[in-house]
């Protein structure tokens, strides 16, 4: 027993020692394994991650015995995807396979977990997730909040920098603000075309601004084909189809982009074609358009309408 | 320093000699292995079950070994082996630091067998080099032996041969799952094990790297629970009456 002080202060020691450095592991951990703050409190010995394999497995297995998902079984599969997010927060199939199997029978419920997947460290780089919830957000959600969508979108095109695959975001941004502007704005009467030009006007005045970068700090290719979209922009307000007659507010809209955003660009101001050096009319609409690209000595048109010397009789032009 | 080693080669050839925890491991690589099937079902999360699923069998296996010393010491106490050994000059707490020792030295093999087993058959399935979190992991669990091991010689010594291996399985079950006590200090990492410390299964599955100074720290926490529980142990112990 002459033993049992040593023991009893080894036991303290160790004691205050266990109990500092528990409390300071519990808080570093926290830095390369964020989720464990929010998993679920089921006591299952930290086997979390086979659980939601397990999980996942049964989820796939249920949804195969469902013909669809609909207000008789979303709040089963709600309830287990919720399961599932407990178990591993981390896990994209939850939400880009799981979630968006519930999003036309409770779009609130999708949106809620892809905000979730938004948040989580872990899948901070991941595009898809912000994209399929401003999508939700935009075409299910009743009444849909398209502030909030394109909130989404520009999350989504942040992220996804500079790929190529995530182009269609881009157009889903510009329609989300447009048909935000025109929920907006009574005075657009609903044309959602106008809206579109005006926002695409936006952005490039925005662009002129900032430099080659967008306003949204997003990566300069998503800007590069900006020229592109607003030439068909420019189309949809100007020219008339079956179920659209051009207004005069548009073309009004439209005549201000064309002398703003293409004053060199050499457009028909009526139909948005391009037209060459030399020629008077638009040769799609017939359209009177303003010459350009002419010899200064014989005013025959020139090589691509801005060649160092005329063709025809060989004068210098600069 | 001798008589530890001693008592714990005793205990480590014990149970490594034993024909059929090779045929445990290799059942276990099998089922591993298994996780490859799970492709469809899975919907193509098969890599990342074979992950866990060796994660998974190898906390399994390090708990089995702690089970197995909490058999051994009231055995060792029932039959008279440990009173021949004390007899000898031993101390108590030699006797159990050695029993610990053993323990820990058997679970780490066993689990690094199945550690390099299961890189093998992943390797073998997806002919892919294996991330350094896969092994940090595995790594964790057989750190984790430490303070799993200091508990079952407590229990050993505190609870009788029945009771014993349950209430081990018990405390180790919540101490891994009962992360809502971390909050209040001394009590959770300090009375009550923390083992969640060493559960990184997802940190595998995802590949995010866990910092080697974590790791570092937290063997010296287990360390550090293990002499609180191994010195708790000895002062039962040393009350005890060994026929």
């Amino acid at each position: 027993m002459k033993r049992l002080p040593v023991y009893i202060v080894v036991m303290i020691v160790a004691f205050i020692a266990a109990s500092f450095l528990s409390a300071k592991l519990n808080k570093e951990q926290l830095k390369f394994a964020p989720e464990k703050a929010t998993l679920s409190g089921t006591p299952i010995a930290g086997f979390h991650k086979f659980a939601s394999d397990v999980q996942w497995m049964r989820l796939v297995n249920y949804l195969g015995s469902l013909q669809t998902v609909d207000e008789s079984n979303v709040n089963d599969v709600s309830a287990k995807l919720q399961e599932l997010i407990g178990l591993d927060p981390n896990l994209e199939k939850i939400y880009k396979d799981g979630a968006l199997l519930i999003s036309i029978a409770d779009p609130k419920k999708t949106i809620e977990f892809l905000d979730t997947a938004c948040k989580n460290e872990y899948l901070k780089n991941n595009w898809q997730i912000p994209f399929y919830a401003g999508y939700v957000m935009m075409h299910n959600a009743k009444p849909a909040n398209y502030d909030e969508a394109v909130r989404f979108f520009e999350m989504a095109m942040k992220r996804a920098g500079s790929d190529s695959g995530a182009s269609y975001v881009v157009s889903s941004y510009f329609r989300a603000k447009a048909k935000a502007m025109v929920q907006k704005n009574p005075a657009l009467k609903g044309d959602e075309r106008v809206a579109l030009l005006q926002v695409l006007f936006d952005e490039w005045e925005a662009n002129q601004k900032s430099g080659m970068e967008g306003t949204y700090g997003r990566e300069g290719s998503f800007s590069q084909n900006l020229n592109d979209r607003l030439i068909k922009a420019l189309k949809d307000v100007k020219v008339a189809s079956d179920d659209y007659k051009p207004t005069a507010a548009g073309k009004a809209l439209a005549d201000k982009v064309i002398s703003r955003v293409f004053d060199k660009a050499h457009i028909c101001s009526n139909c948005t074609s391009t037209y060459g050096a030399g020629e008077k009319y638009c040769s799609v609409c017939g359209h009177t358009v303003p010459l350009w690209g002419l010899c200064k000595t014989c005013k025959k048109p020139l090589k691509g309408g801005n060649a160092l010397y005329c063709s025809d009789c060989g004068a210098k032009q600069k | 320093m001798n008589e530890i080693i001693t008592i714990a080669s005793g205990t480590w050839k014990n149970v490594l000699r034993m024909k059929v925890v090779y045929f445990l491991i290799f059942c276990a690589l099998v089922l591993v292995a298994s996780a490859i099937n799970y492709d469809v079902l899975s919907m193509g999360l098969h890599k990342e079950l074979m992950i866990d699923v060796a994660l998974v069998l190898n906390s399994i296996a390090a708990l089995l070994v702690v089970i197995s010393l909490t058999f051994e010491i009231p055995k060792e106490l029932r039959e008279g082996v440990a009173s021949t050994l004390l007899a000898k000059p031993l101390g108590r707490f030699q006797y159990l630091l050695g029993k610990m020792i053993g323990c820990v030295v058997t679970g780490a093999v066993i689990c690094f067998l199945i550690a390099i087993g299961s890189f093998i058959v992943f390797n073998i399935s997806f002919a892919q080099r294996i991330d350094v979190t896969m092994f940090q992991s595995h790594l964790l669990i057989i750190l984790a032996l430490i303070p799993m091991s200091a508990l079952g010689v407590l229990f050993a010594v505190l609870l009788p041969e029945v009771i014993a291996p349950i209430i081990t399985v018990v405390v180790v079950w919540f101490a891994f799952s009962t992360k809502f006590l971390a909050n209040i200090w001394g009590l959770y990492g300090g009375i009550l094990p923390d083992l969640d410390l060493f559960n990184f299964k997802a940190n595998a599955v995802y590949q995010v790297n866990i910092p080697w100074m974590y790791i570092l720290l937290v063997a010296v926490w287990g360390i550090c629970y293990a002499a609180f529980a191994l010195s708790l142990a000895s002062i039962i112990f040393e009350r005890k009456d060994i026929k």
